[in-house]
């Protein structure tokens, strides 16, 4: 049976319309539709406070000022840990971070262009310097204690790490995220290496 | 040839459609491995009971059964250690799940103080079993009110409606006498300087 101009016209219409949703969800990225913050994405413009210890404020590369942002550091890198210092897992994982910090500390091509930091999630001041101090954590930690952070970088699960790299504009964007605990801190300082080009 | 292409397209639409919003599901799983094992009732009304003791009082002794069988009785303290009574809601829900962690990370707080932790829940001894395993190794007992059901967290006046017990921290010092109270919103966890302070009164250095 032949089919009338009006069959072939729906026909057309149809699969036209099937082949612009195919387009649609095949040129979409999934993490655009994830809340939790992905590659190439810039990291929030958050303000954390400028620690008092001359120690930490000299790792950080800001001297003055009682706030700062991720941007006033020196650094080309900079690696996020998001914890809490209630969650097993991040207990587990602190010596390995530690470790982390050390390695690079001892790195001179690396030391300056490298740096971690910490975001207490859902903590206070107190339990963050609790868990500072029962780690002996020697690179900056601060206290998230309204969740502000956490909902910027869309609910992690924690421990989680954002590596983050400036672009052009020396502005930091996410190089990758790594959840849950890295397998050696040598394993891992590898892979921020190679993935950020340092 | 419209007309034969038409329902291919459909059909690897169809694939990739599931595909597609299958992959998400998957990821977000996988980014909550933890989370995906605990149950998430949502918010709840954040008190619903009314309490029994008050500052001042002496607390009601009870005796339980910790995870490991042996028996815990609160007047066993009296005399020698101060005492924290640490009721969670239930065992696998969110807040709970992270709360006596950071408990077992504060060891040295308690013990500075001269003070024993006991964490109570109405789970039975079973359920508390496999959910403390995923904690590490706790270093308090944690004791079971589950039969008669919440009697102890009743006796306090903590017991809610729906037989689950408040987010309650009780402070008892060495003579059996409660110091210190403090239930929070069911859907928070008290802050750790709250203990602390709680620990300062309570050894005499506040």
């Amino acid at each position: 049976m032949t089919a009338t101009p009006w069959q072939v016209m729906m026909k057309v219409t149809t699969g036209t319309v099937w082949i612009l949703l195919w387009l649609f969800f095949a040129i979409t990225p999934v993490t655009a539709f994830a809340s939790q913050l992905g590659p190439q994405e810039p990291w929030p413009a958050v303000s954390l406070p400028l620690p008092s210890d001359p120690v930490l404020r000299h790792y950080l590369g800001v001297k003055e000022g009682d706030a700062f942002t991720l941007e006033d550091m020196a650094s080309e890198v900079v690696v996020v840990e998001i914890f809490n210092m209630y969650c097993p897992f991040c207990q587990r994982e602190a010596p390995h971070v530690n470790e982390l910090f050390t390695l690079v500390d001892g790195r001179d091509d690396l030391n300056q262009r490298l740096k971690i930091i910490g975001i207490g999630v859902g903590n206070s001041d107190f339990e963050v310097d609790y868990y500072r101090r029962s780690y002996s954590v020697a690179f900056p930690l601060f206290a998230d204690k309204d969740y502000a952070i956490y909902e910027m970088v869309g609910k992690v699960r924690t421990p989680s790490f954002f590596i983050l790299k400036r672009d052009a504009h020396r502005r930091f964007r996410v190089a990758f995220v790594h959840s849950g605990g890295f397998k050696t801190p040598e394993a891992f300082l590898k892979e921020i290496v190679k993935r950020c080009g340092l | 040839m419209l007309m034969k292409k038409t329902p291919d397209i459909k059909r690897w639409s169809v694939v990739f459609l599931v595909f597609w919003v299958l992959l998400p599901g998957w990821v977000w799983g996988a980014s909550l491995a933890f989370e995906g094992q605990i149950f998430d009732p949502g918010p709840l009304k954040p008190r619903d009971s009314e309490l029994k003791v008050h500052v001042g009082d002496r607390a009601p002794d009870f005796e339980l059964a910790a995870i490991d069988g042996s028996r815990v009785r609160l007047s066993d303290f009296r005399g020698r250690r101060n005492v924290v009574l640490s009721f969670i809601p239930a065992a696998w829900t969110p807040v709970c799940s992270d709360q006596w962690p950071g408990y077992n990370l504060a060891q040295s707080l308690f013990k500075s103080h001269n003070t024993v932790l006991l964490g109570i829940s109405v789970d039975n001894r079973a359920t508390l079993f496999a959910w403390t395993r995923q904690m590490g190794d706790l270093w308090f007992p944690v004791l079971s009110d589950f039969w008669p059901h919440g009697a102890v967290a009743a006796k306090f006046g903590v017991l809610r409606s729906d037989g689950m017990a408040e987010r309650a921290l009780i402070f008892i010092d060495t003579h059996g006498v409660i110091s210190g109270i403090h239930v929070s919103d069911i859907n928070q966890r008290p802050h750790l300087e709250l203990i602390a302070e709680q620990l300062e009164r309570l050894s005499g250095k506040k």
